[in-house]
């Protein structure tokens, strides 16, 4: 059997973070270290941690973590040139869409918004084909060719040949004048 | 139209290209009669002088009108001036300016440009080279850029309810070609851009190869015009020592032009080879296989006083067989029947009478001037060099016939459909077919040729000119020959063990290019050993021996590695299954003695490279040499479709390797065939918690986490963006295959943006 399929997330994924309510944002300003809570979900803000792996922009993530000191999220604020973006992150045990919008080194402290998006991790719609045919392969040809460099040097051989011919041509003629 | 004041145009440029045109014209006539009467008054030297005096101006600022025109169209192209039809045509913002000489001469006008510059230069050369030949073969020079700068002219003339071209100019406007309404705001070009270069035509080759071929094209014309100038004064003897070195330069010229088109062919378009016995390719080779008959030709005269007549019309052919070529490949007859001829421009009947009035000129003057070439009477000896020299150039004019015959087919169409149009009678039943094989039908007959010239040209060095007691040397010619064939006979045989020689018309193929080979080396030891300066021909024939040698090589032994008919039955058509495998990103495939992976590609501008690595594998399977390769194809500039497929080729001294991209899935190739797969998708829409699994038909579905930030390598985010995606396990309900895929989904704005995942099982067999 091939087994070969498509899918695709269905655009009514969108639709919990336009429901009544979860365009309301909130926004809270942390120190590394702090503790905070979103829909009753005790959480921590542990700690920024600056990312190298790119010279063109500065990526700095703040961590999150649950109450057992486990990672819940990392939002990123990336800062290139003038521009700063921030990267959102769904915290799914608070049902919270979380983002990392201002940092301070000085003071350690980072400004946050929120959103509230329940029920993105029910009902999660997909799209699925089963009738879809592979498309990451190419068809090659591939061709041995004994021996071609005789021919370009034989062929290479015959032009250099007749341009060498000239040369003592030339020694003739300049030492001849005939009249027409 | 012609009352809106455009806003951006330059018109000058136009009206001095023009100017130019006419004045290159115009002074190209006014040089050729002036040393025509130059020649009239020989007698009277201050006469004569004064004429001579007045065609070196004429041609002077012919030359200069010439080169003026070409800077001219070349800043205009490079300043992007999109109001001139041919700018427009060859030229966009996005051409790297590396191709701009490439875009200036890709079409007709250009290419014709090209051509009239290098008759400029060598006309210029000629006038301080030729001395007292200069009144004799300048006029014919400076016809001959008369003609060409006809086909720049763009003049139209109405007929009745036609309209008759003489040429096509570089210099017409946009908006005199098209008819659009654009041209209806004064400041349209605020909104063009050119429509640019071919894309498969931006490369190096393209930069290089047509000036060298062109040059040669342009110094065939030298020996056509000491010919005329030979049978005009009567001074054949004088006329064939002189035009001896041009000759050269000519054949090396466009012989190295030739070359230059046959690699190009190798290692930038998917010939499969050097050599497809294309049209174009045809016809350029033509006129260097009889301009090479009259090299041949002019030494026998040069040493004997015989082949004189054969000398100039050998000459002659070559520069009418130029023109020929001209209108075959320009005159869109050859549409059906080549890859790179021009499509047609309404400019057939100019290049028919190009070419048929200077083959007309030739045979008239032949015809009252030949009288005066003095026959020698005595008949040469069957042991003399001239006499095997002389069946050498028969047999390429025969080739050369043989050649033009096939090569002409549809021209003897378009001759029937133009008398069965003229009759009012269809003759399209007595058209000719094209050869389907053209390689096979080609190869087939110069197999021959090729045997017959290696041993000519490997025996007659032994000969002597004008041999009146070859008995006296029989013993030690055969002698030498004998052991040159022995030697021949004996490294076909120890060639057998590595290379295929599958019937005995190879094996004399071989054989010849062997014999050659050895003969001219040994000759070249023994007797240019202290005189290297006149080893000019030996060092060609030896050429030619090794050409033959490579030939049988890399064309007979050319052998397809990408072959796996067992595991490949089923995943490729079966007639492609001796040629062409299946290779699925990052799945090793074995073929011919080579594991190959297909790591997956990039694009970079229209380009998109695949990255290939083969191991060598030995009788143990071990992997014993690893390299790369990198074919790429190349898309139109909207990615509407695949333009063309590029090889990529490991050079080794004893072999070369060379893959290029046979196919690619449907909607890789063209954007139609992209949108009629993605219809007829049939989609079904399931719901899933996160940490659940739903059931497909075929399949089932864990989702996992849901993320908001940028999982899949392809989205390049912008601010504003929401982007999800969902980690997702995907199960075949038959055996225990799990992918692990994150498909996601982007809202831009009103934009959706949809990156689904396709998930490909490796077991492709049913």
């Amino acid at each position: 059997m091939i087994f070969q399929q498509k899918i695709e997330l269905h655009p009514d994924i969108f639709k919990p973070l336009f429901e009544k309510g979860t365009t309301n944002t909130h926004q809270i300003s942390l120190k590394q270290g702090d503790e905070f809570e979103i829909e009753g979900k005790k959480l921590f803000f542990k700690q920024f941690k600056m990312l190298d792996n790119d010279p063109k922009k500065i990526i700095v993530n703040g961590i999150i973590t649950d109450s057992e000191g486990k990672i819940v999220g990392t939002p990123a604020f990336e800062i290139v040139g003038n521009s700063s973006r921030s990267d959102k992150v769904y915290l799914s045990d608070a049902n919270a869409l979380i983002a990392m919008t201002k940092i301070n080194p000085d003071t350690e402290t980072a400004s946050f918004e929120y959103n509230i998006v329940k029920g993105l991790n029910s009902n999660i719609p997909l799209k699925v084909a089963e009738n879809s045919t592979r498309s990451d392969y190419i068809v090659l040809e591939a061709v041995e060719f004994p021996g071609i460099n005789f021919f370009w040097l034989g062929s290479l051989m015959m032009m250099v040949g007749l341009g060498w011919s000239i040369l003592p041509k030339l020694r003739k003629k300049n030492g001849r004048n005939s009249s027409i | 139209m012609d009352q809106i004041q455009y806003v951006g145009e330059h018109p000058i440029f136009g009206l001095i290209g023009h100017g130019l045109i006419i004045a290159a014209f115009v002074s190209a006539l006014l040089a050729t009669f002036s040393y025509i009467w130059s020649y009239k008054y020989r007698t009277d030297a201050t006469t004569s002088n004064q004429w001579k005096q007045l065609a070196r101006n004429s041609y002077f600022i012919h030359a200069f009108s010439c080169i003026s025109i070409f800077v001219l169209l070349l800043f205009m192209m490079v300043n992007s001036y999109y109001e001139y039809f041919y700018v427009w045509s060859h030229v966009n913002d996005k051409l790297p300016m590396q191709y701009i000489f490439a875009a200036f001469w890709e079409g007709q006008e250009g290419s014709f440009l090209l051509w009239i510059l290098w008759h400029s230069i060598i006309g210029i050369v000629m006038i301080f080279k030729t001395k007292e030949w200069e009144s004799l073969t300048l006029p014919v020079l400076c016809m001959t850029q008369a003609f060409l700068l006809t086909m720049i002219f763009g003049i139209h003339i109405p007929l009745g309810e036609t309209v008759s071209k003489i040429g096509s100019s570089p210099f017409v406007l946009l908006r005199d070609v098209m008819d659009a309404p654009i041209f209806a705001k004064p400041d349209y070009l605020s909104v063009i851009e050119g429509r640019g270069m071919n894309v498969l035509l931006q490369n190096y080759w393209m930069t290089i190869h047509p000036p060298i071929l062109f040059l040669g094209f342009a110094l065939c014309t030298v020996p056509f015009s000491y010919v005329v100038g030979g049978l005009i004064s009567g001074k054949h003897k004088e006329c064939l020592k002189d035009v001896q070195p041009w000759s050269l330069i000519a054949a090396a010229i466009l012989g190295l032009g030739i070359l230059l088109g046959a690699a190009w062919a190798y290692e930038a378009l998917s010939f499969n080879g050097y050599w497809a016995w294309d049209p174009v390719e045809n016809m350029s080779l033509v006129p260097w296989l009889v301009l090479v008959a009259g090299l041949h030709t002019n030494l026998i005269a040069n040493a004997t006083g015989r082949s004189v007549k054969s000398t100039y019309w050998f000459y002659a052919l070559a520069f009418i067989l130029v023109l020929f070529s001209t209108f075959l490949t320009r005159s869109g007859v050859l549409g059906d029947s080549s890859a790179h001829a021009f499509t047609e421009m309404g400019l057939e009947w100019q290049l028919i009478l190009f070419f048929t009035a200077f083959l007309a000129f030739f045979t008239v003057l032949y015809f009252r001037k030949s009288n005066s070439i003095v026959d020698v009477e005595k008949e040469e000896s069957i042991a003399s060099r001239e006499f095997w020299m002389f069946i050498g150039s028969i047999v390429l004019i025969f080739a050369s016939i043989l050649i033009t015959f096939t090569t002409s087919i549809p021209v003897y169409n378009k001759i029937l459909d133009f008398w069965g149009g003229l009759l009012n009678i269809n003759l399209v039943s007595y058209h000719r077919s094209a050869p389907l094989d053209p390689i096979s039908h080609y190869n087939k007959f110069q197999l021959w040729t090729a045997i017959f010239i290696a041993i000519l040209s490997g025996a007659a060095y032994y000969l002597r000119y004008k041999e009146n007691n070859f008995a006296a040397k029989a013993m030690g010619f055969w002698i030498k020959m004998g052991i040159f064939a022995g030697l021949s006979i004996l490294f076909s045989w120890i060639a057998t063990f590595f290379i295929q020689l599958p019937s005995w018309q190879y094996f004399l193929f071989f054989g010849a290019g062997l014999f050659t080979f050895f003969s001219n080396l040994f000759y070249l030891v023994k007797f240019f050993r202290n005189k290297p300066k006149q080893a000019g021909s030996v060092i060609s024939h030896m050429g030619f021996g090794l050409m033959l040698i490579g030939i049988i090589g890399s064309g007979l032994n050319k052998r397809f590695i990408s072959t796996n008919p067992f595991t490949q039955k089923g995943m490729i058509a079966d007639e492609d299954l001796g040629k062409n495998v299946l290779l699925i990103r990052d799945a090793p495939m074995v073929m011919s003695g080579y594991e190959v992976t297909y790591h997956g590609d990039t694009i970079l501008q229209n380009n998109r490279t695949f990255n290939l690595s083969f191991d060598k594998l030995n009788a143990k399977g071990e992997k014993v040499e690893h390299f790369d390769l990198k074919p790429n194809v190349v898309y139109e500039r909207d990615f509407s479709k695949v333009a063309a497929s590029n090889p990529s080729t490991l050079r080794t001294l004893k072999k070369d390797i060379y893959v290029h991209i046979a196919s690619l899935p449907p909607e890789e190739i063209n954007a139609e065939q992209a949108k009629e797969k993605e219809d007829s998708l049939k989609f079904n829409t399931y719901t899933v918690n996160s940490n659940d699994t739903v059931f497909a038909k075929k399949i089932f579905i864990k989702a996992g986490k849901v993320h908001f930030d940028s999982q899949n390598k392809n989205y390049k985010p912008e601010q504003g963006d929401i982007a999800i995606s969902v980690d997702l396990e995907v199960g075949n309900m038959k055996d225990d295959t799990i992918f692990k895929v994150s498909p996601m989904v982007v809202l831009r704005k009103e934009l959706l943006l949809n990156f689904g995942t396709q998930i490909n099982d490796l077991s492709t067999k049913n």
